[in-house]
């Protein structure tokens, strides 16, 4: 697969299955062998877009060499069910990160992700600034 | 300039200014009017080159042992991406994704985002409770 192949895999991982909510792409771009199986992974989105229904993830740049493709974004979200022991209270967060795909033979095989999860429990008003 | 020798700035700010603190190649290789995108935290010590300059030797006074390991290195077109976890002291560990555009041999902008949820708890700062979300 080419790098332009992969990016293209990389950003329906984010748009139809995160912000669309198209659990498909599991089966057609996740390697069987990732995160625990493809029933695994649907259960992981399932669960984060019940607590965050509203979820959006807005790319804003792609680069890619060989296998690996590297996606910078910005992520929004209200959390509307209780979180990690948070109980929900209707707050919006907004936080940016990065991610790092591998693709083998045209499915994700690795995934490395940063995410500023500190910005997002001091937006959930867990952590103070 | 071609993505190999702009992979050969990127590798060579982490191993001659981060880990060995040799601050005279930023002059070198970053832009005095660089442009970061990053934490709160970090965007104190002012921009371009000599807010750089402040950033790593902030680093380095906090971390004086802190060892970083380069796990990938991409680049496409005047970009560079890093992946990398870094040994902060013994028993704190972080991890990162750096991008860094390139113009005429010097990093002109650069976007962060390290995991310093994982490393203020390791270090004590933040109580351990509540969980990162990702994919």
């Amino acid at each position: 697969m080419s790098s332009e192949a992969n990016k293209a895999l990389a950003r329906r991982i984010v748009e139809e299955m995160w912000n669309t909510k198209n659990l498909n792409v599991v089966d057609e771009v996740y390697s069987p062998e990732f995160g625990g199986g493809h029933e695994a992974t649907k259960q992981f989105v399932t669960a984060h877009l019940a607590i965050f229904p509203d979820l959006h993830i807005t790319i804003q740049d792609q680069i890619a060499e060989n296998d690996l493709v590297a996606t910078r974004y910005v992520m929004r979200a209200t959390q509307q069910r209780e979180f990690a022991n948070i109980q929900p209270a209707g707050k919006q967060f907004t936080v940016t990160g990065i991610e790092m795909h591998r693709f083998a033979d045209g499915k994700l095989v690795e995934l490395w992700n940063v995410v500023d999860a500190l910005g997002m429990l001091q937006q959930l008003g867990v952590i103070s600034k | 300039m071609s993505e190999e020798f702009n992979k050969l700035i990127v590798r060579r700010i982490w191993e001659e200014v981060w880990q060995a603190g040799n601050l005279a190649v930023i002059d070198e290789l970053v832009d005095s009017n660089h442009l970061l995108h990053a934490y709160f935290e970090d965007l104190e010590y002012g921009s371009g080159a000599e807010g750089f300059k402040r950033l790593v030797s902030a680093n380095r006074a906090w971390f004086p042992d802190g060892k970083l390991t380069i796990e990938d290195l991409i680049a496409e077109g005047d970009k560079v991406v890093t992946r990398y976890t870094a040994q902060m002291t013994p028993s704190a560990a972080t991890k990162g994704i750096w991008i860094d555009q390139i113009r005429d041999n010097k990093v002109v902008e650069s976007w962060v985002d390290w995991d310093r949820l994982g490393l203020f708890r390791q270090l004590g700062l933040i109580p351990p409770a509540g969980e990162p979300t990702g994919e």
